[in-house]
């Protein structure tokens, strides 16, 4: 049957507007969106203080910036050493090299040695500046050098230094240990940004390549992120390209017509252009994560217009798409608005990811409509379905579902439910022994605890200085106990105000100090008037005190440690600080409630507490979301036996599912959960067409033929996502597959023959 | 004549860059204390501040000074790290951190046991000889070790180092002499 010319043409109009319309919208996706990897974006309001914190810190905290480079072994004598350091001290990937801070090379940061009298106590009488004297005669036998002596004359009592201590990690070096240079960098960016981490790790490999001769072994957080992201990059392409191909090969042998292949790949991407489009422009920043699994929910999209092709041979270009179209449109619009209750989810990122998968599967339906049928004529042969087989008896029973439902449920019931997986730690594949030598090389240097930290909560910013203040006796305490190994108050840095004024009040008079420091030299070798720089600065700080705080520190090598160790949320002031080897933290926390305040934060719980509010959030979402499919389907469906089976054999699939995987895997991740959404929408989608009242037995082995080339074409694709190393896309891989062989299977055999 | 010759050369020759070669009879004596006294001057103080204590080198390379007095502090040198106990605390400094004390630690060693090219490659060195008396200058080539030590002199007799004296930038100097009948 050859298409009239003026059906060709107006084909070719609306081929060249879709196509048009394609590029200007990739267009201005690609100039205006703005890709963020913010975590904390995608994740539900955090409630309790400590997923607060969680959340605020997340790959921000003072020990997951860190970047252990380990050079390759000789490089102690390399003569460029110097330059290599330089080179990664002056990199703008980095803040600096940690080593540098704690060693005798470092010099004191300005903001601590200005104001170095406010922030540590000093006995200043004639006997305690007699025993500082005999201490910095001490310092003289040990370094006998300018910087030693300027310290000296400003700072008698060393209270610079006794601060730089008080912050010290309290975890003893080991002494011999590695026998490889180990450098501490901190990296300026966040541990989760994949992108500038992978920066800060070429530029390190490419200097110590260049310098020293080797690569270095890098460990820590941020290079995680910045492996995992690129293997997760590369995998993902990997697979998409070959589950495209799959697809690509299962729709040809289908239908045997490259260009319905084609063509029927159209709507899918229209859909996820519109979604893409609608994200830019509500939104300044689009997730990652949106996209990634926005596409994954849209794989349902690819169905619709293989129904339409399955039926041409019978209906012709136009009535096809009126056979399809009444149960095409009730399904799409059912799987819309269970999208749409994502956005219900309460965070950016989950709104993002309703918006995005709603629209993207109105967008979808409409191409497959509207563009389709238009673009059909361009056929330029027949198709012809392959493997069409006999027509069933379109009977529905509902003997087969209920079993399925029954058998899977007894099965969850049997394990005490569906376990869940919270650990989002067990989905980031890194290497055991690398976590091992990560954990040595951070007790070797004494990095923060980065799971526990202390956190302190009073409704005031001075009242909750005061309160941290008052825990130095119980962590004192709980050292010598061995629940810790130490710990480093933020209140070392910013002291509350009654602290500095009453150190204040405590300073002699410049006179009587002077009166008293010439009688403590006595009998020392010292000249009387070398502490002139000294009583300068008390007497500055006598007359007119710059108090500390937060300000005092901007620009200084401490700035993050303050800016993190103060914050206010909901009108609550709240302090965190660093506790080093936590052993014990139930014992701490029970010594924490004696004294009336402070709570040991257990990030890694955090983590779980926020990943289980999350999920118990959204499945209340995909209750309302089902609930609403459910009411749009008795409305539209008109026979409650239909509605029954469609209903019954949907939440079979889904339930087998989950009890496959709790027996294969052992728990379901988050990630499973989004999968089950797809499954899901895909079941419907092949429930309400499995269901139908057909006109004829070809019209109904038509309609089995589309369920089944759509049935194919996602378990392949999904197939060859389950293999994947990488967890979170093999979880979705295996789900989505497992949920669509169920279906498949259900909707087969839940027909009478 | 020639053979004559060769050696009046040789003679001219040593006597007159009193090279870093002097330095090679120096043979210290592993793990045996000796006494020293120093001496440190720097413009804190009215006169030189005078410490007292022992030395020893181990044969593991380390190298300990435990001062007795006027204070009690005991400083240990080695290939990775610098401890220093003081009023019943002790703290260790991994020298990686510390590239001037690493390369003046690999310098002590060094003159320790005669190692005269070592010397040579971080100082240019002239040096005399009286009988079985000694003594040399070394004056460092460049950095990181000229931002501790402007100049060096060292003097002993036979294999035993007995007197280094160390001139520092801003004035300070110091100087360690060992106990003769005890010498290194």
């Amino acid at each position: 049957m050859k298409p009239a010319a003026a059906e060709l043409r107006r084909a070719g109009y609306v081929g060249g507007a879709v196509a048009a319309g394609m590029v200007l919208a990739a267009w201005y996706i690609l100039s205006q969106a703005r890709l963020t990897v913010d975590l904390s974006y995608f994740l539900p309001p955090p409630e309790s203080i400590a997923e607060q914190i969680l959340v605020e810190r997340l790959g921000q905290g003072p020990g997951s910036k860190l970047m252990f480079i380990v050079l390759p072994a000789g490089a102690d004598a390399s003569p460029a050493l110097p330059a290599l350091r330089d080179a990664l001290r002056s990199s703008e990937h980095f803040t600096g090299l940690m080593n540098d801070f704690a060693s005798g090379e470092a010099q004191i940061p300005d903001a601590l040695w200005r104001s170095r009298l406010l922030l540590a106590d000093a006995d200043l009488t004639v006997d305690g500046l007699r025993a500082a004297i005999r201490s910095r005669l001490a310092d003289i036998a040990l370094l006998n050098d300018s910087r030693m002596l300027d310290l000296i004359a400003g700072d008698p009592a060393m209270t610079a230094m006794t601060v730089l201590e008080a912050m010290e990690s309290p975890v003893e070096l080991a002494a011999g240990g590695s026998d490889r240079l180990v450098w501490v960098a901190e990296t300026r960016a966040p541990a989760f940004d994949g992108n500038a981490q992978r920066a800060a790790v070429d530029f390190v490999t490419e200097a110590v390549m260049e310098q020293a001769g080797g690569t270095p072994e890098l460990f820590g957080a941020g290079v995680y992120t910045a492996e995992l992201q690129a293997a997760v990059q590369s995998d993902a392409q990997k697979r998409s390209l070959l589950a495209t191909v799959a697809i690509v090969v299962v729709l040809l042998f289908a239908y045997r017509n490259w260009r319905a292949v084609i063509l029927s790949l159209t709507p899918v991407v229209i859909g996820g252009l519109a979604g893409a489009v609608f994200l830019v422009a509500l939104y300044t920043q689009v997730h990652g994560i949106t996209l990634a699994f926005g596409f994954t929910l849209l794989g349902v999209a690819i169905d619709y217009p293989l129904h339409y092709m399955s039926h041409l041979p019978r209906d012709g270009k136009r009535q096809a798409l009126n056979t399809v179209w009444p149960t095409l449109r009730l399904g799409a619009l059912t799987t819309a608005c269970a999208y749409f209750a994502l956005a219900l989810g309460g965070s950016d990122g989950l709104a993002q990811l309703g918006l995005f998968s709603g629209v993207a599967v109105l967008a979808a339906l409409a191409a497959t409509r509207w563009v389709v049928p238009e673009l059909a004529v361009l056929l330029d042969a027949d198709v012809r379905p392959a493997a069409v087989g006999r027509r069933i008896s379109g009977r529905l029973h509902n003997v087969v579902w209920a079993g399925v439902l029954i058998v899977a449920v007894a099965v969850l019931a049997a394990r005490g439910g569906p376990a869940w997986q919270s650990d989002l730690s067990a989905l980031v594949p890194v290497e055991k022994s690398r976590l091992v030598r990560d954990a040595e090389l951070r007790a070797q240097w004494g990095a923060p605890d980065i799971r526990y930290l202390l956190a302190v909560t009073a409704p005031g910013r001075e009242q909750v200085l005061q309160a941290t203040e008052r825990l130095d006796p119980v962590l004192a305490e709980a050292k010598a106990e061995g629940f810790i190994e130490g710990s480093t108050l933020v209140t070392v840095l910013l002291p509350s105000r009654a602290r500095q004024t009453d150190r204040v009040a405590r300073y002699p008079a410049p006179a009587d100090l002077q009166a008293r420091l010439a009688r403590a030299v006595e009998g020392a070798p010292l000249r009387a008037d070398i502490f002139a720089p000294f009583l300068q600065s008390v007497a500055e700080v006598t007359a007119n005190p710059d108090y500390v705080d937060v300000d005092t520190w901007r620009d200084s090598p401490l700035e993050d440690l303050v800016a993190t160790g103060l914050s206010e949320r909901n009108g609550k002031w709240i302090t965190e600080s660093v506790l080093y080897g936590v052993s014990q933290p139930d014992e701490l926390q029970r010594m924490l409630d004696a004294a009336g305040n402070g709570a040991v934060v257990d990030l890694r719980a955090a983590s779980e507490s926020l990943v289980t509010e999350y999920r118990e959030r959204m499945l209340l979402v995909l209750a309302v979301g089902a609930l609403a499919a459910a009411v749009l389907l008795g409305w539209r469906l008109g026979s409650p036996g239909r509605l029954l089976w469609v209903v019954g054999s949907v939440t079979a699939a889904i339930v087998l599912t989950i009890a496959v995987k709790m027996i294969v895997g052992g728990s379901l991740s988050l990630f499973g959960l989004i999968a089950c959404i797809l499954v899901a929408g895909l079941s419907l989608d092949y429930g309400l067409f499995s269901s139908r009242d057909e006109a004829d037995d070809y019209a109904a082995a038509l309609t089995r033929h589309a369920v089944s080339v759509c049935a194919a074409s996602t378990f392949i694709a999904f197939v060859l996502l389950a293999f994947s190393p990488i967890p979170v896309l093999a979880e979705i891989g295996s789900t989505v597959a497992l949920g669509v062989a169920a279906a498949w299977l259900l909707m087969r055999f839940g027909k009478a023959a | 004549m020639r053979r004559l010759i060769a050696l009046l050369i040789l003679i001219a020759d040593s006597a007159a860059a009193g090279d870093a070669a002097i330095l090679t009879q120096v043979n210290t004596r592993r793990d045996v204390p000796v006494d020293f006294v120093e001496l440190r001057m720097n413009r804190l103080l009215r006169e030189p501040l005078e410490l007292t204590g022992v030395l020893v080198y181990a044969s593991d390379g380390a190298l300990t000074k435990e001062i007795t007095s006027p204070i009690r502090e005991s400083l240990t040198l080695s290939d990775t790290y610098l401890e220093v106990s003081r009023d019943g605390r002790s703290r260790k400094l991994r020298l990686n951190r510390m590239p001037d004390v690493t390369e003046l630690y690999a310098v002590l060693r060094a003159l320790l046991d005669g190692d005269a090219d070592a010397i040579e490659a971080s100082f240019a060195v002239t040096s005399q000889q009286t009988g079985e008396s000694w003594s040399a200058t070394l004056v460092p080539h460049g950095m990181p070790l000229a931002g501790i030590v402007t100049e060096m002199s060292v003097s002993g007799r036979g294999s035993r180092l007995l007197r280094i004296h160390i001139e520092q930038p801003g004035g300070s100097w110091q100087t360690l002499t060992i106990t003769e009948s005890q010498a290194l």
